[in-house]
Formats: C-alpha cells, sequence, structure tokens
C-alpha cells in the first residue's frame, strides 16, 4: 500500500479460514475492515488484491436462518470444548455489478461465519435451492405490467 | 480418477469410513446412497463450483474499493412493492 493512499482509520482484524475460500482454497488469513455500516471488506493478508466487499444479511431481510452443522461448529470453535454458546457474526459477499451498481448481488447460498472470539471463519454452503448465489441487492417491484 | 461399474444396489468403499451404495437407476439418472462421517462435507460438484466461480466474480482488490466506488452509494436498503 504506497503513502498516497491512506486508507481513512479502520478497525482492522486478523482472521484465520482454515479451508480458505471456494475458489481461493490456499487462502488462509484475512484481514476483516470494517467499513460504514453495513459494510466491511474482507481482503487476503498477503495480497490486497484478493478482496470481498461483505454486507450484513440484515439489509436483504435475512436474519438468523443459517443451521450451522456441529462440524461447522467444531471449527469455528476451533476445536476447543465449549458448552457456552458459541457468537458468531455472519457477513455475505457481494458481487458488485461495476456496470450498474444497483444490480449487485449478494450470495446467500454462501455466507461467511466468523466466530469473532477465536477469528476464526468459515464460508458455509448452503445445498439448497432457497438460497441464490446472487440475490437482487434491490428487489425488483413485482412485474404486474405496471412500471415505477 | 478410478473408474469402477456398479449395478443397482452395489457399494464402493472409499478409505476406512465412507460407503457408496447404488440406491436406483433410471433412465439416464443415478440415485446414489452416501455414508460418511459428518467431518466429511458432501456436496453437488456443481453447487460448489458456483460458489467458486460467485467468489471469484465477486472477487476485488483494495485499490478498485477505493478508486472506484464509494461504499455509500452502494443502494442499503430494499426497496420493497410497497415503497414509492
Amino acid at each position: 500500500m504506497s503513502a498516497s493512499q491512506e486508507l481513512k482509520p479502520q478497525k482492522a482484524h486478523e482472521y484465520y479460514f482454515p479451508k480458505g475460500l471456494p475458489g481461493f482454497e490456499e487462502t488462509r488469513y484475512f484481514q476483516l475492515l470494517e467499513e460504514e455500516m453495513p459494510f466491511a471488506q474482507l481482503v487476503a493478508a498477503d495480497d490486497d488484491k484478493i478482496g470481498f466487499i461483505l454486507i450484513q444479511p440484515e439489509v436483504v431481510g435475512v436474519k438468523n436462518e443459517w443451521e450451522i452443522d456441529p462440524e461447522t461448529e467444531q471449527v469455528l470453535r476451533g476445536g476447543k470444548s465449549s458448552e457456552s454458546q458459541l457468537q458468531l457474526e455472519v457477513w455475505l459477499i457481494l458481487t458488485l455489478n461495476r456496470q450498474d451498481v444497483q444490480s449487485s448481488t449478494v450470495n446467500l447460498k454462501a455466507p461467511l461465519i466468523l466466530n469473532p472470539e477465536e477469528k476464526l471463519g468459515v464460508q458455509l454452503i448452503l445445498d439448497d435451492e432457497r438460497y441464490s448465489s446472487r440475490q437482487p441487492l434491490v428487489k425488483q417491484q413485482a412485474e404486474k405490467g405496471v412500471k415505477g | 480418477m478410478l473408474v469402477l461399474s456398479r449395478k443397482l444396489n452395489e457399494k464402493i468403499k472409499i478409505g476406512e469410513d465412507i460407503e457408496i451404495v447404488v440406491v436406483a437407476v433410471s433412465g439416464d439418472t443415478v440415485r446414489l446412497g452416501i455414508k460418511a462421517p459428518p467431518s466429511v462435507k458432501i456436496l453437488r460438484n456443481e453447487v460448489y463450483e458456483e460458489i467458486q466461480n460467485q467468489n471469484r466474480e465477486a472477487m476485488i482488490s483494495v485499490a478498485d474499493v477505493l478508486q472506484y466506488l464509494d461504499l455509500g452509494t452502494l443502494p442499503t436498503s430494499i426497496k420493497t412493492e410497497k415503497e414509492k
């Protein structure tokens, strides 16, 4: 990062993703940069060309829907056994449409699940046709033949 | 890649803990039963590939985010049909 590109002060936390991300299986360490709500950036710790815009699920009307299987929970606990309730953070990856920002989509099918206490993360894939990997950020008005 | 032929109800054992059985064959569709420990994630390949592709498409460098996009311009509320 050159001196001329000053990032405005951000909170940055480094997370370890034991399995990387699909498509980026070799990348383990990511920085979570909190931006103006409801956004964040996830950036590979050793390569700032590998980055993702994240958005909070509430923005697309989704909250606490995902069932975390016990295996994923174990990964997020870092293998520590504990009876306590796991506090998790969920983010969705945003696919920016550079030609038309309004048409950007979010990935509901593969949310990022983070454990802020252990700084561990996974991308959970939901083989469930209810969830689209390309959910529009802005809900289109129902096509009733009436526009606007 | 190991290629095997199996008939209906025949099985394949992978390692110590994974078993695959042909449950049904109907036309060009094979129905498979899979027994595996919970630690082994089982996915239709096209679903995994879909996520790989989506992640790659979503990838954006920090430089691009800084120079190209002010995150504040992204719509952050859903415009539902009841909103005018």
